[in-house]
């Protein structure tokens, strides 16, 4: 196999072509997840942040209440009245105080530490008791960035749900949410509640809320403080409060790492709430999506060129095989680079066609050859050899031979197409329809001899039984033709005889019996009906003479009743064609012979006789009695004209001889010289000269220029000198009676002159 | 042919596609339904939930007793994994009250199921909240079953009157790891000032008012009033022959301290005291940071607690600072010089404290038990008492030592933390606790004074043995006692501050008798006397 073969390689290319299907599906359906992670990740994000800033700023807000509500307690506000040191009757008050900040602490797990700073009293109640400040913020917010004095000074302040973040130094992040007690000397701070919540605990929310452990959501304060869910994600920026709009950002940082960022700012404090995604994070996402459709891919592909591979080889195979085939069988070859279904189009195409013409060619072959075997018998004896080659379905034993005879219709043209046409379907019908009537008795086979049809059929004996069979489907086919077809045909039977030889025999009966058939006026007729025809014709010498005399005389009644005398002689018995034919001929000779002595000599140019054609008695009867009718009339006639003047053609001759030089000589002048009218002596003249009085006037001009022309005249002279008018009327008049001009002859004459 | 080929490699292509498209999102599916159902299994089945109070010790270095050593060498050793659950410090009772409100019970529960489960444990029992374990320690615990049938009068102890097991107890293995709290004062100051170690009120009145005059204490004697232990511990109340609460009589039947005229006494001195400035003004909220700090830097003379976890502790901090720092034990004062307490802080063998039950929220019991039975075996015992041997102790001469990880730290830490990390023997467990923990753990000759100098008194006669009322007792015992003590509780800090005069006390101990005192002591004569008849 040629690898450049342009097939095999169109059907491989074609297979693989199916394969861009599934790489396009995988490339496009990569890029779609991709779209959607993002699209998706992004709307989780927001949701996220909402859900975020939900519950943070719930916090915030209940952080928010529970401050309110310790800054409007009454023992709160009592304790902050207290100026100086705290007496031994306030403890309770501030054990009722602590009391209170424990419960609270017990039931807000956002909450880290409760407590009230009461600023005159330079003391601190709270969860872990009653304290100093110092000792307050030196036991639990000890911050080397927040130092005593600055705790001191922003406790000292007012608050109105302020939140600051601070860095302890035990590496606890935290936010002072304080709110200062409110009551009426409204503004100054004497005390101030403080909630603190641990950045962990929200660390842990943020952490436990995220919905991949590859992002961060974080919160950062308007102090630029943040807290961070996984500080990892996010640790590679500076993340400023003002830089963050609400809403999507992208994000770049410094090792070219790409995020997206999603900002809320928080409804209830200085915080905005962001979440950070590396976009890796999605392409991860999406790239799970890539790695199965790459594989899924990659196995379509080695499946799809395995099996293309496969299927081409096979696919190619049987186109291969043929072409091999033929460039075997053909000895042609391939030209390289031509596709090869046309190549082996082509080849079978080809390969067809010679088959078929051969086909074709033997068939019609055979037929010939089988028709002309058959004629060979038909026509000639033969000894049956290669019979068999012609599949023939008679045999050498007795066969009779039908000769079937399609009508001419009166009147009609043997030698029209039309005809030709019409006779072809004619013996077609005839051969089809009796070959199937016979075949259900004898073998049969049929051969068209000219417009007439031959059937030879094999016989199994030489009983006349068998022909009273054909002849019955002989009359059926006559009926048949006749009232399905609109023909009648003529069937004539040959005698039965033996042998290869016989059949010759028969043919030449059948053909012997066409004549009968015609004379007896039959359409169906045997041998066997003919054989006893006498031969001979009676035609007495007595009664031809009579006839003769009778047409001499013109006596056309005795003349018929002879004839009638022949014919009843004749024919009241058979007579064969050819007797009747003799008997024909006779009759004719002697009516012309009559004619002839009756001074009718045309009679035999002027009147129609039958022909040799054997017709029925009849119309054979009727035919010579209009003859003898005819000729007995002209006799007659003739006999009467003998007597007029039949000088009168010889005295217009004598007078154009003498005048032809005259120019002005015509059919008038010479009328006019004879007493008669122009057309009369015209036709008188015809009558008996059985030339027009115009070609003779010409005749003698014309032989008069000839002899002038040989005496070497000039043509003008010749014409003056012959009557004519004028030169040219005498050229054309010349050149039309002797085929050449008047110049032309001289110079011949010249030619022949100067030869001798 | 070729058609029917084009429509096979696009259905196949097709089907690739379609199924490289299907497969990412099922697998996360998968992944994700594996994972929850991973998680589901663990949270459900294989870890044991252990719920205990994180004790300070450990906390300051430990969030999670799982982290420590110990937590992990328990699980190592047993082969059951345990997830700790821990309730915020000082917060206890209150989680404890949420869990069971919640219904959501952790396997594994240490809590003081003998006093603190309101109704006591026949009613925890009834509850439906943790199981009788007669039958579990008869299937799978034969240790403390053997233990148990050594020590008839600890066997006594863990049961209901019923005769109905319930918890892994907490054995204190020797009388003198009983006493474990009690006074001490700054010995430095008292050499200072020519002071001896008070032993009467009247000794102690005048050493904190010298503190108060010659070091500038604000806070002569502070301790951790907010911690209940000391509260039934305190020995200022001993010294005047009466309890805070509830007490065996020497007649031998059940009183009520805090209404006792011994206790109007106590009251008194320590309004009077507290009007001196000799005790902490922020006494009533006092917890153990604030009374730390003020000890160490000298705000305070003299505390009360422990001597590990306090006197230790504390001696080792302040000593960074004040080298000269010593903290020595006193004894429960007395009202007349030279005579031995009557009362005084000595507790039960088993005071109900740290003890595990198996709740009925537990799957595998068996498991369960088996886990908290090793403890009381050999191994078990070696193992809570003094930890892993070769990182913790080694065996000297067939004595468990402690190695320097416990006892010098090389990280700085405390003994008694080093200890928590490796064992529980230093504080409370499931487990019997070993006397021999103590001997090392008392590293200075002061801590070693404690158990003599403590238990110079005749209170373990006058500790209520771990009676436990009927579960229908219980119930009215507690609400007559929840308003008794939260009366009392209040009332006693009004009269200490002076807010409330002394004279009222009549009126103070006519409205808790009116509260059904009477009936509390029925209760509990009642339940002593099916105790004694155990």
């Amino acid at each position: 196999m040629k690898k450049k073969s342009k097939v095999y390689l169109q059907m491989f290319l074609s297979y693989l072509c199916i394969l861009v299907i599934p790489m396009m599906l995988a490339m496009v359906l990569y890029f779609y997840t991709f779209r959607v992670i993002r699209g998706q990740a992004e709307e989780m994000n927001k949701n996220l942040l909402v859900m975020v800033r939900n519950e943070l700023d719930y916090e915030i807000e209940n952080v928010k209440k529970i401050a309110s509500r310790l800054a409007l307690d009454d023992r709160v506000q009592v304790a902050s009245n207290v100026k100086g040191e705290f007496m031994p009757q306030d403890q309770m008050n501030l054990y009722y105080i602590c009391s209170e900040c424990q419960a609270i602490n017990i039931s807000e797990d956002f909450i880290e530490d409760v407590f009230i700073v009461f600023n005159k009293a330079g003391k601190v109640a709270g969860v872990n008791g009653n304290m100093k400040q110092d000792m307050f913020y030196d036991l639990y917010y000890k911050s080397a960035g927040f130092s005593y004095d600055q705790f001191q000074e922003y406790m000292g302040q007012f608050h109105y749900g302020d939140i600051l973040p601070v860095k302890l130094d035990s590496g606890k992040e935290i936010f002072f949410f304080t709110m200062t007690t409110l009551k009426p000397d409204f503004r100054e701070s004497s005390a101030v509640v403080g909630i603190t919540i641990d950045a962990e605990t929200i660390r842990r929310r943020l952490r436990s809320m995220r919905w991949s452990d590859n992002m961060d959501v974080m919160i950062v304060t308007d102090s630029d403080f943040r807290v961070s869910g996984d500080a990892e994600i996010s640790d590679c920026y500076e993340w400023k409060y003002d830089s963050w709009d609400r809403g999507n950002h992208q994000l770049v940082n410094s090792r070219g790492e790409r995020h997206i960022v999603s900002v809320l700012p928080s409804q209830a404090v200085g915080w905005k709430y962001l979440s950070v995604m590396p976009l890796r994070q999605m392409a991860r996402e999406a790239g799970k999506v890539r790695a199965m459709a790459g594989a899924g891919l990659f196995l379509c592909t080695i499946a799809g060129v395995l099996v293309s591979y496969y299927i081409t080889k096979r696919s190619y195979n049987p186109v291969k095989m043929l072409m091999e085939n033929f460039k075997r069988h053909g000895k042609v070859e391939i030209e390289e680079g031509v596709n090869e279904y046309q190549w082996l189009n082509n080849q079978i195409d080809h390969f067809f066609r010679q088959h078929v013409d051969a086909e074709q060619l033997l068939r019609k072959n055979q037929k010939n050859l089988k028709n002309y075997y058959l004629y060979q018998l038909l026509q000639d004896y033969h000894d049956g050899e290669g019979s068999g080659q012609y599949r023939l379905r008679i045999d050498g034993g007795y066969n009779v031979v039908l000769l079937m005879i399609p009508v001419v219709k009166q009147g009609q043209d043997i030698k029209n197409p039309g005809y030709i046409e019409e006779n072809a379907l004619q013996k077609f019908a005839v051969m089809n329809v009796f070959e199937e009537m016979c075949l259900n008795y004898f073998n049969i086979d049929m051969v068209e001899l000219g417009e007439r049809v031959a059937a030879i059929v094999s016989l199994p004996d030489e009983r006349r039984e068998h022909v009273d069979v054909l002849k019955n489907q002989a009359e059926n086919l006559q009926q048949m033709t006749e009232e399905s077809f609109g023909f009648s045909v003529v069937i004539l039977f040959g005698s039965i005889r033996q042998g290869w030889e016989g059949i010759h025999d028969s043919y030449l009966d059948a053909v012997k019996l066409e004549q009968y058939a015609r004379l007896l006026d039959a359409e169906l007729l045997t041998y066997d009906e003919v054989r006893n025809i006498q031969p001979y014709y009676q035609y007495p010498f007595d009664l031809e003479q009579r006839l003769i005399n009778a047409v001499k005389t013109g006596n056309s009644s005795l003349a018929w009743e002879t004839i009638e005398q022949v014919f009843d002689r004749n024919f009241q018995e058979g007579v064969t064609a050819n007797v009747y034919r003799c008997l024909v001929y006779g009759l004719m000779g002697t009516l012309l012979e009559g004619a002839s002595q009756g001074e009718y000599k045309e009679a035999a140019r002027e009147l129609t006789f039958p022909d040799g054609e054997i017709m029925p008695v009849e119309k054979t009867k009727q035919c010579f009695r209009r003859l003898t009718e005819e000729i007995c009339h002209k006799v007659t006639a003739l006999q009467k004209e003998k007597s007029q003047d039949r000088t009168l053609s010889k005295k217009v001759q004598k007078y154009i001889q003498e005048h032809y030089s005259d120019p002005d000589l015509n059919i008038s002048i010479t009328s006019d010289r004879f007493d008669l009218t122009p057309a009369y002596l015209s036709s008188i003249y015809k009558k008996q000269t059985g030339e027009s009085l115009l070609e003779y006037i010409n005749h003698v001009r014309l032989a008069r220029a000839e002899e002038l022309l040989e005496q070497g005249c000039s043509v003008v002279e010749v014409a003056a000198m012959s009557g004519f008018r004028d030169s040219s009327t005498f050229i054309r008049v010349f050149k039309k009676k002797k085929g050449m001009t008047p110049g032309q002859l001289k110079k011949k004459q010249e030619i022949i002159k100067i030869s001798h | 042919m070729k058609r029917r080929h084009f429509a096979l490699l696009m259905a196949a292509a097709m089907t690739a596609g379609t199924a490289a498209g299907c497969a990412g999102q099922g697998s996360t599916e998968t992944e994700t339904t594996a994972a929850s159902a991973a998680a589901g299994q663990t949270a459900a089945g294989e870890k044991l939930q252990y719920w205990c109070e994180l004790t300070t010790t450990v906390a300051a270095n430990y969030t999670n007793l799982g982290d420590t050593p110990f937590g992990q060498g328990w699980q190592k050793s047993t082969g059951v994994e345990i997830e700790f659950l821990h309730p915020p410090t000082g917060q206890q009772k209150e989680q404890f009250s949420l869990i069971l409100a919640d219904g959501n019970l952790p396997d594994l529960m240490e809590y003081n199921w003998t006093v603190d489960y309101p109704g006591g444990p026949e009613k925890a029992i009834k509850d439906g909240v943790i199981m009788p374990l007669n039958q579990v320690f008869e299937q799978y615990c034969p240790n403390i079953t053997k233990y148990l049938a050594e020590h008839p009068e600890i066997d006594r102890m863990i049961k209901t009157d019923e005769g109905n097991y319930y918890v892994f107890p907490f054995i204190r293995g020797d009388e003198n790891l009983m006493n474990t709290i009690g006074l001490m004062v700054r010995q430095d100051w008292l050499e200072e000032l020519n002071m001896e170690v008070p032993t009467t009120i009247d000794e102690w009145h005048d050493v904190l008012t010298a503190f108060k005059n010659e070091k500038g204490c604000v806070a002569p004697y502070s301790f951790e009033y907010t911690n209940n232990q000391y509260l039934g511990a305190d020995p200022f109340v001993a010294a005047f022959g009466v309890n805070r609460s509830f007490y065996l009589g020497s007649d031998n039947t059940v009183h009520f301290g805090a209404t006792e005229p011994g206790f109007k006494d106590y009251l008194a001195t320590m309004n009077q005291w507290y009007e001196e400035g000799l005790i902490d003004p922020d006494l009533a909220t006092l917890k153990n940071d604030q009374v730390s700090a003020k000890i160490t830097n000298g705000q305070a003379g003299a505390s009360m607690g422990q001597a590990g976890s306090r006197m230790g502790t504390w001696t080792t901090a302040a000593r960074a600072t004040t080298p000269e720092f010593t903290l020595v034990p006193a004894p429960v004062p007395t009202l007349e010089k030279g005579k031995q307490a009557e009362m005084g802080y000595i507790e039960n063998p088993f005071s109900g404290r740290a003890s595990v039950a198996i709740t009925t929220s537990c799957k595998d019991i068996e498991q369960a038990a088996r886990l908290m039975d090793w403890a009381y075996g050999d191994e078990g015992h070696m193992y809570f008492n003094f930890g892993i041997e070769g990182e913790s102790y080694t065996m000297v001469d067939g004595y468990p030592t402690y190695t320097d990880q416990i006892l010098k730290n090389p990280d700085g830490l405390p003994v008694s933390q080093a200890m928590s990390a490796y064992i529980r023997g230093n504080y409370n467990g499931p487990f019997v606790q070993d006397i021999r923990y103590l001997e090392q753990y008392y590293t200075m000759e002061e801590q070693r004074q404690t158990p003599i100098v403590w238990g110079q008194c005749n209170g373990a006669a006058h500790t209520m043995p771990p009676i436990t009322p009927t579960s229908d007792e219980s119930k009215e015992f507690s609400t007559i006692m929840n308003e008794i003590n939260t009366y009392r509780d209040e009332m006693i800090l009004k009269f200490i501050f002076g807010t409330e005069s002394i004279d009222n006390f009549d009126t103070y101990v006519k409205n808790i008798e009116n509260m059904g005192l009477a009936r509390a002591l029925e209760i509990e004569n009642t339940a002593l006397g099916r105790y004694n008849a155990r």
